[in-house]
């Protein structure tokens, strides 16, 4: 396994009297893709919100670019690196594309005293990142969001990562509210971006979209890490049943080869 | 792109207006006519605008109307007290963004909505505009170089255009360049249109609203100061503008639930509704006849819009 360039170590977290995580430990080697499934309330989002600086961890490390880091807050984790792409709040539905791409960094120029948003590099980067990361049905960046399919809007959310410099992508169920197609589609822009040395961590409920794209699979269960597989080394039928169960019981014997 | 065609309905209702009263009366379609609807429109158009940009970031000002009225008293008085003109304006448009600043301080700390909070400053300026009057209006018999310069109280004979329509130009081009061309503008779309994920990304949304309630605050002061100057009289009675800014506002593609709004639906939906007065008023209607028909245009217009809506979502699939 290459070099982790993120890592959580013994991390452990509690919502009240709820351990919502329990000693859990990943790492995320550089230029590769971690699965994370589960079955619901497993502490997926719990693990990637602390990863994002939205929690703190009560106990255990974070480490990123073999230093340990203290993730305060969204935009400390912005700032090293790590983007996140929330499915529903990531963009402003009532706003074109290219205002949507660069809002809260929008180029500006000097024009006399006013210093006037950079329209027409806007309307440029954000055309071409959406080209790159190959989304052909949209040709311009005039268009607003609310228009857009969910794949589009997943892809824009990922080029504007791609784009503001993101080391870590971290996608919580990218696809879920997708169509078959387009889910694909989505799966294609993350393995693209990895592609070109981005880190991703993607949590899905959907194990068939896991398999083609994971490099690494982890498997949490009320909290707890129970299981954690390697690009083909994972076996759906034990997989499954890790998630229902927590244990390599198969869950359908019946069903087994 | 979509945003620029919710101006249609203002533009119709324009076109509707004036195809109306030009038949009905043919000396309605004359400058003299059109410069007695931009001299009502520059008042109310000067508030459309703070209103308007305060709505595209999400929130309302209700008192604008009663600050509209405050300040004019208030620059009254501090002209009949002899104060400087330049100082004495300075100072009522510091005051009156001080005021919409106030109610952005109010609605961003306390979490109220700021229809309730403004709704208060309402009914508080305009007390405190009683009081300082006593009830009375302020007025001058002689023109104050001042209030020419904000009013001009004696345009030319050819039209009856008022210089307040200048200024109300002059504020719509620094704020069209401020939404549509400034970084600043972004925010405000992004504010108003998704609050929580402007914030997530970055954005500092309240200190967006504290400045679009001062904006607010600072043109309705602005609006009082232009009616002082061509009417050379104000009276501290309710004048209700709030409603007339907003409805001019939705009128203009203004949305009332924010992120979408241009400066040049708010100057068009203030135009539509001022023809509508000046024509009742030209056909002879009673007064409450205009205020029955904005009623009556505010409906038809949001269903327009809201039809438009829809008829994009179907174009897509
Ligand atoms: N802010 C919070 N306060 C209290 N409890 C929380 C909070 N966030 C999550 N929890 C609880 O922690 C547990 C793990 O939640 P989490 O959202 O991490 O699950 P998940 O694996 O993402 O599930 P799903 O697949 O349904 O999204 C759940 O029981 C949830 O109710
Ligand atoms: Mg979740």
């Amino acid at each position: 396994m290459a070099t982790p360039l993120l890592e959580a170590r013994d991390i452990s977290k509690r919502f009240g009297r709820l351990q919502a995580l329990h000693h859990v430990s990943i790492a995320l080697p550089r230029g590769q893709t971690l699965a994370l499934v589960g079955d619901n309330g497993a502490g997926k989002s719990t693990l990637i919100k602390i990863l994002a600086g939205v929690h703190q961890p009560d106990s255990g490390e974070i480490w990123f670019e073999h230093r340990r880091v203290h993730l305060g807050s969204p935009t400390q984790a912005r700032r090293l690196g790590i983007e996140t792409v929330y499915q529903d709040l990531a963009l402003v539905e009532s706003m074109s594309i290219a205002r949507n791409f660069f809002l809260g960094a929008e180029p500006a120029r000097r024009v006399g005293p006013v210093s006037v948003l950079d329209t027409a590099k806007m309307h440029r980067t954000a055309e071409s990142y959406l080209r790159e990361i190959g989304i052909t049905s949209l040709t311009t960046a005039e268009k607003e969001i609310r228009l857009l399919s969910g794949g589009e809007r997943q892809a824009i959310s990922i080029a504007r990562a791609m784009y503001f410099g993101a080391k870590v992508m971290i996608l919580d169920e990218p696809t879920s509210q997708l169509s078959i197609k387009e889910a694909r589609k989505v799966l294609d822009y993350i393995r693209d971006v990895t592609a070109r040395g981005l880190s991703t961590i993607f949590i899905t409920h959907n194990l068939s979209h896991v398999y083609p794209v994971a490099d690494v699979i982890v498997v949490l269960y009320h909290g707890r890490k129970v299981g954690e597989f390697l690009k083909g080394t994972a076996d759906p039928s034990v997989i499954e049943s890790l998630i229902v169960k927590g244990d390599t019981e198969p869950a359908d014997r019946a069903g087994g080869n | 792109m979509f945003h620029r065609r919710r101006e249609l309905g203002a533009v119709i209702a324009i076109a509707v207006t004036y195809s109306v009263f030009t038949y009905l009366n043919r000396a309605f379609l004359t400058w003299a006519t059109f410069g007695g609807i931009l001299t009502i429109a520059a008042e109310i158009g000067t508030i459309t605008i703070g209103e308007g940009v305060l709505m595209v970031s999400g929130e309302f000002d209700l008192s604008v109307g009663s600050n509209f009225t405050f300040s004019a008293i208030v620059l009254g008085m501090l002209l009949k007290a002899a104060v400087p003109a330049a100082l004495s304006v300075i100072t009522v448009l510091g005051m009156a963004g001080l005021i919409g600043l106030l109610n952005g301080l109010i609605t961003v700390r306390t979490r109220i909505p700021s229809f309730i909070t403004t709704l208060g400053t309402l009914f508080f300026w305009n007390g405190m505009a009683l009081w300082v009057t006593g009830g009375w209006p302020i007025s001058f018999i002689a023109p104050l170089p001042v209030l020419n310069v904000l009013g001009n109280s004696t345009p030319s004979p050819a039209s009856s255009l008022h210089v307040s329509a200048a200024w109300w130009a002059v504020a719509a081009v620094i704020f069209w360049i401020m939404l549509e061309k400034t970084r600043y503008g972004n925010w405000v779309y992004g504010t108003g249109g998704k609050t929580e994920a402007a914030r997530a990304i970055g954005v500092p949304v309240d200190r967006v609203k504290l400045i679009n309630f001062t904006i607010c605050g600072l043109l309705a002061g602005l609006a009082g100061a232009l009616q002082l100057g061509r009417m050379m009289s104000i009276s501290p009675v309710r004048s209700g503008l709030e409603l007339e800014a907003i409805a001019s506002a939705v009128v203009g593609g203004v949305s009332l639930f924010g992120g979408i709004g241009t400066v040049l639906g708010m100057i068009l939906g203030t135009i539509a509704l001022a023809s509508i007065e000046v024509g009742l008023v030209a056909a002879g209607a009673p007064s409450f006849w205009y205020t029955a028909f904005v009623g009556c245009v505010i409906i038809v217009i949001v269903v327009i819009n809201t039809q438009l809506d829809r008829l994009i979502f179907t174009w897509r699939s």
